[in-house]
């Protein structure tokens, strides 16, 4: 009894409370402001961490491709990924007759080519690599490798007079760039960009999917390997040249960097006659398959068109020059002997992992 | 009368910092450490102050309340982890108990539970991006139920704390 | 001029209403925080069990990266795992029954004071190293000595 009116009292400092006929309405706002609030720091969390993944393979640039995305905009990034590979393989094949390669095969000192500019940069980069290696890379080997014919049904070791009768058409001077985007080549003279498109294309897309927003960039131009991720390690596995479904060890890439992996050897592409093997890696001054003693040459690093030139120089000069070359360009490699051993820059130290079989030395 | 009015809220806001960082350390004190499965982690005592604030004076003062309270501490020696967890905590708190107390129909009692609650996620949230690792929100239902049981307990403190400090200004005034 | 109980503040400025008693926008609160909870707890419990028969393994990241991941039946023989990093250094105990902090040199110790970890869902957090240690109910993304990609 002495409660009530105490109560009363008491609700009169309430400020008065409005009438009851928005009491359900102003519950459920209540209601719905509260579960708003909570929800919020949990929308963004999931916003940011759902990560969306997708890979998707094709046939291109002569290869099988694989393209692993992770990130928000992984869809849209991959679409215009693949679009991409198909804009430079139309421009950059040489096996199209429609491409700017094949038109640049025609053309002459009288009727240069005008070419886009993505294929005038490669095509610069190349001849600048040629003279850098001193033809150690070519980019006009294609006569003497349409010889031989590696890859194709016609495969044969040619005859000595017929290699020597076309060596004199190979040299980079024959190729001449011109302002513009032109350029055109030496009568006879051929190039062929194989041995640097890929790491070039893989540059272009790391180039193009970094305005996009991707936690893991994990492209696999056959066996060309550009990554880069943000939100973990990556380890990647670089193939045994003895057995194609072994691996000779790891490189592991701290989250955060990107790199590209790119490998040369003779253990895929070759001609075997006689019980000689014939690698197709040419010794651009004789013509025929670089004498070495590496299975493989594997360069790691920030630029894909370095690397995939590079990859192949070393290859072709044997373990001895390919140190020596490796350490004077700064080149961070692996260098795959016969014996087991596998000759490692000292910079690469830590982050390579020798499988079982392989044992690491460290030069430089 | 309005310059005492404004001297007293003064002091006021003044004194309820003093009782914030008191708080601060009595918490740490009180809970032996370990108890709670993310170091640094605060259930919140501190918001008795927060609260008091906001009902006494006003808002702004309570943010700064919020704010300072935290800053002193790291001040004092306090660790940059420790002054992160309680600065979003405390504003995290601050911003749903002002937003709430305007709702009618909500009393000191759902205010203080909601605040102690978001107290709770904020520093989650800290500790997610300290550690960079989201696993740390499995501790979050049992952080929250015990932040909101001592929000509860942090209702029925400011209830006459506030009283008091209205008795005290009217008497001030008279 | 005033209420003898009344509110102090009888300027312009706008206070919160005061509200003493519990009242049923409280109830709404309340409610609310119980079904967070009980959504979290839910959501926890649910992953827990789909990964019950699956073998344990013990996960250790330092800033976010996973500097150890391994099933725990990996260690019969107890070791003790080392991080040495810019934050301090840190000595861990794992073996196939429990995982602990052994010695850490961060001024709070708290991470030591977590004891033993044995059962998937345990942790430890040691917030100035940097460093998370979590037991984990194994899936299939086990991904040790996995590679990402095969450069050829």
């Amino acid at each position: 009894m002495s409660l009530r009116p105490q109560t009363k009292k008491q609700d009169k400092n309430i400020p008065t409370e409005k009438a009851p006929a928005s009491f359900l309405w102003k519950r459920v706002r209540a209601f719905a402001v509260f579960c708003l609030i909570f929800s919020l720091p949990f929308g963004f969390l999931t916003g940011c961490s759902y990560e969306k993944k997708t890979t998707r393979s094709f046939f291109a640039l002569d290869t099988y491709i694989t393209i692993t995305l992770e990130g928000k905009d992984a869809d849209e990034a991959m679409n215009v990924a693949a679009n991409y590979i198909m804009e430079l393989e139309r421009k950059l094949s040489r096996q199209d007759p429609e491409s700017e390669i094949s038109s640049l095969n025609l053309s002459s000192e009288g009727s240069p080519v005008t070419l886009s500019k993505e294929t005038y940069d490669l095509l610069s980069l190349a001849v600048s690599y040629s003279e850098k290696t001193s033809g150690r890379f070519d980019l006009t080997i294609a006569p003497v490798m349409d010889l031989w014919g590696f890859g194709t049904e016609g495969a044969h070791v040619p005859e000595k007079s017929e290699i020597e009768k076309i060596l004199p058409n190979v040299g980079y001077t024959k190729v001449h760039l011109l302002s513009d985007n032109k350029a055109y080549l030496e009568e006879g003279a051929k190039v062929d960009l194989g041995g640097a498109a890929k790491g070039y294309i893989g540059d272009l897309l790391m180039e193009k999917l970094s305005s996009y927003s991707l936690s893991k960039v994990i492209l696999d131009l056959g066996g060309n390997v550009c990554c880069r991720s943000r939100s973990s390690d990556l380890t990647i596995g670089i193939v045994s040249p003895l057995s194609s479904d072994a691996l000779c060890c790891t490189y592991s890439l701290s989250s955060g960097s990107s790199c590209s992996v790119i490998t040369s050897g003779a253990y895929e592409r070759y001609i075997e006659e006689d019980g000689v093997r014939y690698g197709h890696i040419m010794d651009t001054s004789t013509g025929y398959p670089a004498d070495t003693d590496l299975l493989s040459a594997t360069v790691i690093g920030p630029d894909g068109t370095k690397g995939d030139i590079y990859s192949t120089t070393l290859f072709s000069l044997g373990s001895e020059k390919a140190m020596e070359l490796a350490s004077s360009e700064c080149l961070d490699c692996i260098l795959c002997m016969e014996n087991g051993t596998l000759w490692v820059s000292q910079t690469l130290e830590g982050k390579v992992d020798a499988q079982e079989g392989w044992t690491i030395q460290y030069f430089g | 009368m309005s310059m005492k009015r404004t001297a007293y809220d003064l002091t006021k806001t003044a004194m309820m910092l003093a009782l914030a960082l008191i708080l601060s350390i009595v918490e740490a004190w009180l809970l032996p450490r370990g108890i709670l499965p993310i170091p640094g982690f605060k259930l919140g005592l501190a918001n008795v102050a927060i609260l008091v604030t906001l009902y006494s004076v006003g808002r702004k003062e309570a943010l700064a309340v919020a704010v300072l309270r935290s800053v002193v501490v790291l001040a004092f020696g306090g660790n940059v982890i420790g002054f992160l967890f309680s600065l979003v905590g405390g504003v995290s708190a601050w911003a749903v108990m002002s937003l709430l107390s305007d709702f009618e129909h909500i009393s000191v009692y759902g205010v203080s539970i909601a605040g102690a609650s978001a107290h709770a996620i904020g520093q989650i949230l800290v500790a997610i991006l300290v550690t960079k690792t989201v696993y740390v929100i499995g501790y979050l239902p049992y952080l929250v139920l015990t932040s909101a049981f001592a929000g509860a307990v942090i209702a029925f403190l400011t209830i006459p704390v506030v009283k008091a400090l209205d008795h005290i200004g009217n008497e001030m005034i008279q | 001029m005033h209420k003898k109980d009344g509110q102090f503040n009888t300027s312009a400025k706008a206070l919160p209403k005061r509200r003493f008693r519990f009242c049923s926008g409280d109830v709404f609160v309340t409610l609310s925080v119980l079904l967070f909870c009980a959504i979290l707890l839910g959501g926890t419990w649910i992953y827990g069990r789909k990964n019950k028969n699956k073998p344990p393994y013990v996960r250790i990241t330092q800033d976010g990266k996973v500097l150890l991941e391994k099933d725990l039946r990996d260690f019969p023989e107890p070791v003790e795992y080392q991080i040495d990093s810019d934050h301090g250094h840190m000595v861990i105990f794992i073996s196939s029954e429990k995982v602990y902090v052994k010695e850490s040199d961060c001024p709070d110790k708290i991470c030591m004071h977590q004891g033993d970890l044995t059962s998937p869902g345990d942790g430890a957090v040691c917030l100035p190293n940097r460093v998370v240690i979590e037991i984990v109910s194994g899936d299939d993304d086990d991904t040790s000595g996995k590679v990402d990609v095969i450069a050829k």
